[in-house]
């Protein structure tokens, strides 16, 4: 079963590697995304903003890295979908999927494969875009360890939400419709780029429901401003909670998907 | 030439109806992509506005431009940037679907121009962006508020040499995407990079220098620039009229530039034999 | 024990309608692609399933290698039921099904065969040994460290049927291995399926060339229209058809009426026409019946009724394509 999952990981990392469009995924994006709005909040803070100017608005004088929080979390979720949901898709259409279910290897396994090596590469690329966050907009990691605990804690939902997708995406055969709507929900309500307390307060009603807004809170209490994890206790367990819930319910759709699929086969065909 | 044009006209005709045939079939579709996706994506620089906003202006973006009215300024920014996408979208987007499907060398034996051809079909693609662009606008403008004080139709007729410029921008983004086939990543990259240096939701005097002197280069620089000018009263970079005659010759420039270098990549292509490759 | 047994397999699907969900009424309407196939393969022996493209031969194979599930009936392989031990009966299975596009083209041969032999569970150990003893036994040593999208379709085969003996199972199951690949390719593959088959293996195989069948296959079941209409060995399928019992004519012209003109002459079962090569070519006409030597004169004047000038008779022996004609009233290729 380890075994099983190893070797899909493995395959999906060197599959990732010879694709050279990796390198502006992983270099541009996480830079470029952010610029357009750190120029946005220049503007609006005026010529003659001071630290304060941008603390009374945001929350926090360092308005960069109250950004690149936002962002980074924002694209991960948003590549996550696409990757994990596309995938399987393409497998399913060029008939590679068919060649893995051939095998005695776990289904589940395989699609484990797939996060596993989804996640590794999320990681990898976050590293980097924190390296070069730190030469590009000179944002400095306050409480470190803490911030790479909220940054785990959000790891079961993340993928949880990618195994649904994959799994609906193979019984509807259509990913952009759904990707789009989840993608665009938490755009305009997790707080990516703005402090959630200006939303309209019904809307602020909803946005506390969703992981994401808490786990863009957390990690910015802990990476910007420097707070312990133990002030982001509530949040890590909200997050934590929808990591389990997501993760069952990713696993139930699988489970149906699996079933669905050999008694109208669609497998291979589409 | 006229009847290589007017054949290829026929062409993108038939694309453009049967597009717009699909598009009507799936409701759902044209309203979650072509509406509520580009308007979701102004929710995060409004509610950023709202962050900085005392009683619904932002005196921070006053002090820079003139105008505190922030909905306004990401709203016009919203436009040009709407035609942006939809351009280069189209160009690239409707060779990379001829490379996939394989058509892009029978459609090339034809005696029809080349540029034709592209041209033909992304500016039938306009008509199908301009409609869905218009309705976004409409409820834009109905959530968040849009209160142009100038002249409407005056800031029109500003737009119409930004497309042209980008049609060239288009040439070569079409190029690009001959070479390195992945053309979702491209043309997603460049849109971005464009609307942001061309200052989307922010005016340009906020750069650094370096990006400045890009930003600058840019006919849509201009576009956005002088169009905020005419509509909302803002203070623009230079004078209108400047502006104005900065935006045709870039926009001239580029589209010889942009053919240049199509027409390099397709003799490069031509010779290491990489048309019909998917 | 038998290798594989099929017994009553039965698949509907629900037909696809055009209508978006809300605007269904009343349940679904169902299309048999399956019906009532039963049949027994012995260990070692190559069983070929023959019939036109739509006749169910997928459909079938697709139920044993546990990709689907039958709506009746069920399937053993090696004695495991493939609904209910599917893991059991992966692990006795090679496949070879969607062909060179179930490989992943960004990765090298090497790399498909290392990757799928962990999913086949080939001991860690062996893995390296059994991947480079299939790259050569299958001629794939030289360009393995190439990524797969620059391989040739016969590569990209072998490739497959490579990675279908990693776990060295008894059991194979081919379906259409040769479409799409050129005659030296198909030759070549077909060699390959002896091989394969003289090591002991079962093969079970489905094809719409009657050629393939005919030189692979130990017994033959012929499918139609979702059933089996005739299993035995191509010896004795051919021989169901008598001697003079199938006659070919040459004909030059002719018009709508050959066909009916021909099915007139007495003691005339069935007639198939096939195409001219060219416009004022003879094309080939096969007649089957009941001792059409005595009736030769009869169907040269019916030919030429229908307008046609006759130039060649020959009195042939059966081919498996005559089989199928006097089953089921068509041709094969069709």
């Amino acid at each position: 079963m380890l075994r099983a999952v190893a070797a899909v990981a493995r395959r999906e990392l060197v599959i990732f590697g010879r694709y050279p469009s990796w390198f502006i995924g992983t270099v541009i994006w996480p830079v470029l995304f952010p610029a357009a709005y750190v120029f946005s909040i220049r503007a609006l803070a005026g010529p003659a903003a001071t630290p304060q100017t941008y603390a009374d608005a945001l929350g926090v004088s360092d308005y960069a890295g109250f950004l690149i929080v936002g962002t980074t979390l924002w694209m991960w979720v948003n590549i996550t979908l696409w990757s994990m949901g596309g995938a399987l898709r393409q497998e399913q259409l060029g008939g590679t999927l068919e060649a893995n279910w051939l095998t005695p290897a776990p289904r589940l396994a395989v699609l484990a494969g797939d996060a596993v090596a989804n996640g590794a590469i999320a990681l990898l690329q976050m590293g980097v875009s924190v390296a070069l966050f730190v030469i590009v907009y000179g944002f400095h990691v306050r409480s470190p360890l803490a911030s790479l605990a909220v940054l785990l804690a959000n790891f079961p939902w993340v993928y949880g939400l990618g195994l649904l997708f994959a799994s609906l995406v193979v019984w509807a055969k259509e990913v952009n419709g759904m990707v789009q709507l989840v993608r665009g929900v938490f755009l305009v309500l997790c707080g990516m780029t703005y402090p959630v307390a200006v939303l309209p307060h019904w809307l602020q009603g909803v946005s506390w429901v969703l992981p994401l807004t808490h786990g863009i809170e957390a990690l910015r209490r802990t990476a910007v401003a420097g707070a312990s994890w133990g002030a982001v206790g509530g949040d890590l367990a909200w997050l934590l909670g929808w990591g389990a819930a997501l993760l069952l319910a990713g696993v139930a759709a699988f489970r149906w998907t699996d079933r669905r699929m050999r008694r109208l086969g669609s497998v291979g065909t589409y | 030439m006229i009847g290589k044009w007017s054949h290829a006209l026929r062409v993108a005709g038939a694309v453009a109806a049967q597009r717009w045939r699909q598009s009507l079939r799936y409701p759902m579709n044209f309203v979650l992509n072509g509406v509520v996706q580009p308007l979701s994506w102004l929710a995060p620089v409004y509610f950023l506005g709202r962050a900085f906003a005392v009683d619904g202006r932002v005196p921070g973006l006053a002090a820079y431009t003139g105008s505190g009215d922030f909905t306004s300024f990401f709203l016009s920014g919203a436009i040009v940037a709407g035609l942006v996408g939809s351009v280069l979208w189209g160009m690239g987007f409707a060779l990379k679907q001829q490379m996939d499907q394989g058509v892009l060398e029978a459609n090339w034996l034809t005696p029809s121009s080349r540029f034709a051809q592209l041209v033909g079909v992304s500016l039938f693609d306009l008509t199908y962006t301009v409609v869905q662009f218009a309705i976004t606008l409409g409820l834009a403008a109905a959530l968040f508020g849009f209160h142009p004080t100038g002249s409407f139709w005056l800031a029109l007729g500003f737009l119409v040499p930004v497309i042209a410029g980008l049609y060239g921008f288009g040439f070569a983004l079409a190029g690009a995407v001959l070479l390195m086939r992945d053309a979702n990543m491209l043309i997603d990259t460049s849109n971005f990079i464009v609307n942001v240096l061309s200052g989307e939701n922010f005016p340009v005097k906020v750069l650094p220098p370096a990006l400045l002197a890009i930003s600058l280069a840019l006919p849509t620089t201009y576009a956005m620039d002088g169009l905020r000018g005419l509509l909302l009263g803002t203070r623009t970079l230079w004078p209108v009229t400047w502006e104005f005659a900065a935006l045709c010759v870039l926009a001239a420039w580029l589209i010889v530039l942009g053919r240049w270098s199509f027409l390099a990549v397709e003799r490069f292509c031509r010779r290491r034999g990489t048309l019909a490759l998917r | 024990m038998h290798a594989i047994v099929a017994e009553h397999l039965r698949k509907e699907y629900p037909k696809r309608s055009a209508q978006p969900l809300w605007r269904r009424r009343g349940p679904a309407e169902r299309f048999t692609a399956v019906e009532d196939v039963s049949f027994e393969v012995r260990a070692g022996e190559v069983f070929g399933l023959l019939g036109p493209n739509g006749a169910g031969k997928t459909t079938t194979i697709r139920m044993i290698a546990t990709l689907l599930e039958p709506s009746a009936g069920r399937a053993l392989v090696a004695g495991f039921d493939t609904v209910r031990q599917p893991a059991e009966v992966r692990r006795r299975l090679g496949a070879v099904l969607a062909g060179e596009r179930s490989l992943y083209w960004k990765l090298t041969g090497r790399e498909n065969l290392q990757y799928f032999a962990v999913l086949y569970d080939v001991p860690a150990s062996r893995v390296r040994a059994r991947v480079e003893e299939l790259l050569q036994r299958f001629d794939l040593a030289a360009r393995a460290d190439e990524l797969v999208e620059r391989y040739s379709t016969g590569m990209k085969q072998r490739l497959s049927i490579a990675r279908a003996l990693l776990a060295d199972p008894p059991v194979l199951l081919l379906d259409e291995p040769t479409l799409g690949l050129d005659p030296q390719s198909a030759r070549n593959l077909r060699e390959i399926i002896r091989e394969i088959a003289a090591e002991g293996r079962t093969v079970l195989l489905t094809t719409h060339y009657m050629e393939e069948a005919d030189q692979l296959s130990d017994r033959i079941a012929i499918m139609d229209k979702g059933r089996i209409v005739a299993l035995d060995t191509p010896e004795r399928l051919k021989a169901r058809l008598d001697q003079e019992a199938v006659v070919r004519l040459w004909l030059t012209g002719g018009d709508g009426r050959l066909r009916e003109s021909l099915l007139a002459v007495p003691g005339v079962t069935a007639v198939q026409v096939d195409d001219a090569p060219a416009p004022d070519d003879p094309r080939r006409v096969t007649v089957q019946g009941a001792e059409l030597r005595g009736a030769l004169p009869s169907l040269v004047a019916a030919a030429a009724a229908a307008g046609a000038r006759t130039d060649r008779v020959e009195i042939d022996e059966p081919t498996l394509e005559d089989v199928f004609l006097h089953l089921t009233g068509r041709a094969l290729r069709d």
